[in-house]
């Protein structure tokens, strides 16, 4: 990578950041080029040596500098940790909640830069809500079917009381209903009752290892984001 | 490998150069790299830091033909890096503590509880 190809890339990964951070970065760097070619002895060479000696010299300051991304990336890091902190911009005036929302963004682009990571968080994000959703209704579902089965029951044995009277096995077999819809529904009852406390104990213990794996993942991130690690 | 270096105490070495006398972007670059093992692409945004919380200042002045940006210290500065020396002496201190003074009681210690 040549001179100009690093400093075009740095500018090209700056370029949501304000103009002025854009210019001060890129004249560091551009101004860094030159002093290290002063610093180069010409002395006795003909033009052409002078000239690729200080080709080959950009060569190794890119090479020593690293990718023109990864400096953009510790400029980004500085800069949003900055405008988090609310200093005040470069006009002196309080850092508008605006600043502050782009640094959000910042360090939420950084989190996700694989252009595939975004599409692919949407839908499994949108299949984990199908699931819940569906396994809500089922819930629904069931637990109406027992109050049903209950109501039933209630309904039997008033009937069956009702009838006591004027014909007595009728009535008897209708509380017999009744008592037996009634069993059911206690049975089913607890059964879903114990249902609903696994699948939210479970439910819970998932979000949980997932939780503690997305900070895991935020905090490599921000490592390797902050990047003030020796070259070694 | 080497200690991760801390970025405060970046600022700190970065001050302490600037503390010496007005000097520009590579040179100080060059100096940290004779201390310590330090990426340039790191130290661009410890200056710009400084610079953004007024501990230095830049200015620019023609050089061969062109603008060479020098870094100078501000009070402010000096009184932060007066504030960094203290606090390394303290942490300097603590660490050697750790890591020397009780040196052979410690790995004694430590290979007694890390069965």
């Amino acid at each position: 990578m040549t001179r100009s190809e690093f400093i075009q890339d740095l500018r090209n990964e700056l370029r949501k950041l304000p103009p002025e951070e854009i210019v001060a970065a890129t004249q560091f760097y551009e101004e860094y080029f030159d002093d290290v070619l002063e610093s180069l002895d010409a002395s006795g060479m003909t033009e052409e040596e002078a000239q690729q000696l200080r080709e080959e010299t950009e060569q190794k300051i890119v090479e020593e500098i690293g990718s023109p991304k990864a400096a953009a990336k510790q400029i980004r890091t500085e800069y949003a940790t900055r405008i988090l902190e609310g200093e005040p911009a470069a006009g002196g005036e309080k850092v508008s909640v605006g600043h502050k929302i782009s640094a959000v963004w910042w360090v939420i682009i950084g989190i996700c830069s694989a252009p595939v990571s975004i599409p692919l968080a949407i839908a499994i994000g949108c299949a984990a809500i199908g699931i819940i959703v569906s396994a809500l209704s089922i819930m629904i579902s069931v637990y109406c079917g027992i109050i049903a089965a209950a109501v039933a029951g209630i309904a039997f044995i008033a009937a069956g009381c009702a009838a006591i009277g004027t014909a007595g096995t009728t009535a008897v077999m209708l509380i017999g209903f009744g008592l037996i819809s009634i069993a059911v529904a206690a049975a089913a009852g607890v059964g879903a009752f114990i249902g609903t406390r696994e699948l939210i104990r479970w439910l819970a213990r998932v979000a949980r290892r997932l939780n503690e794996k997305r900070k895991m993942k935020k905090y490599e991130n921000m490592r390797g984001g902050a990047g003030y690690e020796n070259a070694q | 490998m080497g200690f991760k270096i801390e970025s405060s105490l970046l600022d700190a070495c970065a001050l302490a150069i600037l503390s010496r006398g007005d000097t520009y972007g590579y040179e100080i670059t060059q100096q940290m790299k004779s201390a310590i093992t330090v990426s340039e692409s790191t130290l661009y945004p410890v200056l710009r830091r400084l610079q953004k919380d007024e501990l230095c200042q830049t200015y620019d002045q023609p050089y061969q033909g062109r603008n060479r940006r020098y870094y100078t210290i501000t009070e402010k500065g000096r009184k932060q890096l007066a504030e960094y020396r203290s606090q390394w002496i303290a942490y300097k201190l603590a660490i050697e503590k750790l890591l020397d003074g009780d040196g052979a009681k410690a790995t004694e210690e430590k290979g007694g509880t890390d069965k």
